[in-house]
């Protein structure tokens, strides 16, 4: 292995390391990723006992895919988001990022090893949450039917990749505004109240294709059949507007990371 | 053969603003010794340790650090460097050992096994896998001491490093520079505003004031190169026949009674002592002391920076 590689694997590990061991970080993340969704088979659950015929089995393909619009549309990316936020901003918070700097390390690559260090936790994360949803399927599926394998594991990789790009947005742009609070409070805002209120303006037409929320429904493998969100978009747009959201943030937090005062 | 130079700066100018914070420093700082860089709050000395680091860049003038050009040549240079820069900052949640090897990662592959040595070295090797929200400032100086030395450096530059700490951690602190330069053969930076932290630590030092570097040198150097006065504390059995005997000598300049003995001040060569005693004895008076008075840093310190103050801008 390369010398640049170890070096690679080495600060790639010092940043899991930062973010997997703050306890309160990694708790909370996990909460929001797995709560609702334990929530959710439990009053789905009571609610199909109690009336079978006009209630759905809280488990089953239907369950899944609602289990996983939980995931990847709301929770999945707040969990993602606080994980990523630690990332981006860990260092100068703690006021070791001058210490780093003083190693003669270059600043870029203190950013970029945040990156992968962060999906590393975020991802481990949220497939303890999809392994929840997947067994929640099964027991609660009263009879339904189970979703395939193949379904199963495209969801897996669907969930990986949409919140996956949250959290690298999240660590750029953490970066680049330098602030904890308020780079929560943006995220959530703009995640949960605003690209969703935009995405559902039909008025605004292709315009809407730049919200990353559109181009995440675009390439979902088990949709729910009344999903009003969704915007008609090209393969093309949705990789374009997966790699302009990343591209864009990387570039905002390794420039202030660059200009950062260590 | 020339002496090898750790750091190096000509004509090193930072400015903010308007605002000189260093006003072109030439300074060098010799292999294998503790130096001083003594100057008052506001000095320019950090400014300089984060210019020498490429923190901040200067505005004017070249430097090296262990031989190698900086900014062209950082990240080789730093590599070989260890520095606290202020207070040392870790991350809270994480022990000592894992701060330490986060540092570690962004260093070479063989930091990472320099690592419990270090902790060691500096005496946490019991608290090492404590979190760091629990030490002391004094254990994390230490530690900050430690995660310079997971780099194996040619030179450490320490920030105020006794900043906060009790006499007996300053003390121990003290101690340990001491093994770093003498047992280890390394070289430390270190900037202070206490005289006496510099005095008693550092083997040459260069004093600071208004983002200049006023006079360097050695301690002995610094202490004697003042007014090139000599003082000579002398004890005699008859005062006023040994104030008698030298009232008239012209090379003798001030001559003071104190604690019962003499106090002689004379100009030019030191040497001029043993010839005061034998005037003293050609004059009927017994000696029974003769010994130069030091000057300490705080005298040369204040010395020069009076005179800096009585320079008109």
């Amino acid at each position: 292995m390369s010398t640049a590689l170890m070096t690679a694997r080495r600060m790639i590990g010092a940043d899991v390391a930062k973010v997997g061991r703050r306890a309160g970080t990694v708790v909370w993340a996990a909460v929001l990723a797995i709560l609702p969704l334990v929530i959710y088979f439990i009053v789905a659950a009571i609610q199909h006992s109690s009336n079978p015929t006009s209630d759905r089995p809280a488990g089953g393909a239907h369950g899944f895919s609602i289990g996983l619009q939980i995931l990847v549309f709301f929770f999945g990316p707040l969990s993602a988001m606080m994980v990523g936020v630690q990332a981006g901003l860990g260092d100068s918070a703690a006021g070791v990022f001058r210490e780093l700097v003083v190693t003669g390390r270059s600043r870029l690559s203190l950013f970029a090893s945040r990156i992968p260090g962060a999906l590393l936790v975020a991802l481990s994360i949220l497939t303890v949450a999809f392994a929840i949803d997947v067994i929640g399927t099964i027991v609660f599926r009263s009879g339904a039917h189970d979703p395939s394998a193949g379904t199963i594991l495209k969801s897996w990789g669907f969930l990986l990749l949409s919140d996956g790009v949250v959290c690298v947005v999240v660590v750029g742009l953490a970066a680049a505004l330098d602030s904890r609070v308020a780079s929560l409070i943006s995220f959530i805002g703009c995640e949960l109240i605003l690209f969703p209120a935009l995405v559902n303006d039909n008025g605004l037409g292709s315009f809407r294709e730049v919200f990353l929320d559109s181009a995440v429904r675009h390439i979902d493998p088990a949709p729910l059949s009344n999903d009003r969100f969704h915007v008609p978009m090209t393969t093309g747009a949705v990789v374009l507007t997966f790699v302009l959201w990343t591209a864009i943030a990387c570039a905002l937090g390794a420039w202030r990371t660059w200009r950062l005062e260590a | 053969m020339p002496e090898e130079l750790v750091v190096e700066t000509e004509g090193l100018t930072k400015r903010f603003g308007a605002r000189v914070a260093l006003d072109g420093v030439d300074l060098s700082v010799p292999a294998g010794v503790a130096f001083g860089f003594l100057g008052p709050n506001g000095a320019g000395k950090t400014t300089l340790i984060r210019t020498l680091l490429g923190l901040t860049r200067a505005s004017a003038g070249s430097m090296k650090l262990l031989g190698l050009p900086v900014p062209e040549q950082r990240a080789r240079a730093l590599q070989r460097v260890g520095a606290i820069v202020e207070e040392p900052r870790f991350h809270p949640h994480l022990t000592g050992r894992q701060n330490l090897q986060i540092i570690a990662a962004a260093r070479d592959e063989a930091a990472r096994g320099r690592v419990d040595g270090a902790l060691r070295r500096v005496g946490l090797a019991d608290r090492a896998d404590d979190k760091v929200k629990g030490y002391s400032l004094g254990m994390r100086q230490r530690l900050g001491v430690a995660r310079c030395l997971i780099a194996d450096p040619h030179l450490l530059i320490l920030d105020e490093p006794t900043n906060g700490l009790d006499p007996a951690g300053i003390q121990e602190f003290r101690a340990m520079i001491r093994g770093l330069v003498v047992e280890e053969g390394r070289t430390v930076f270190l900037s202070s505003h206490l005289l006496d932290e510099v005095e008693k630590t550092c083997d040459a030092a260069a004093i600071v004031d208004q983002g200049r570097v006023l006079v360097q040198g050695t301690m002995d150097q610094l202490k004697g190169t003042g007014t090139g006065a000599n003082e000579v504390i002398v004890g005699v059995d008859d005062l006023d026949a040994a104030q008698r005997a030298l009232a008239d000598d012209p090379r003798v300049g001030a001559l003071n009674e104190a604690d019962g003995a003499l106090r002689v001040t004379f100009a030019g060569d030191p040497a001029f002592a043993a010839e005061l005693n034998r005037i003293l004895v050609q004059a009927g008076v017994a000696v029974y002391r003769l010994e130069p008075v030091r000057q300490s840093l705080e005298q040369r310190f204040l010395e020069i920076t009076s005179r800096l103050e009585a320079v008109p801008a």
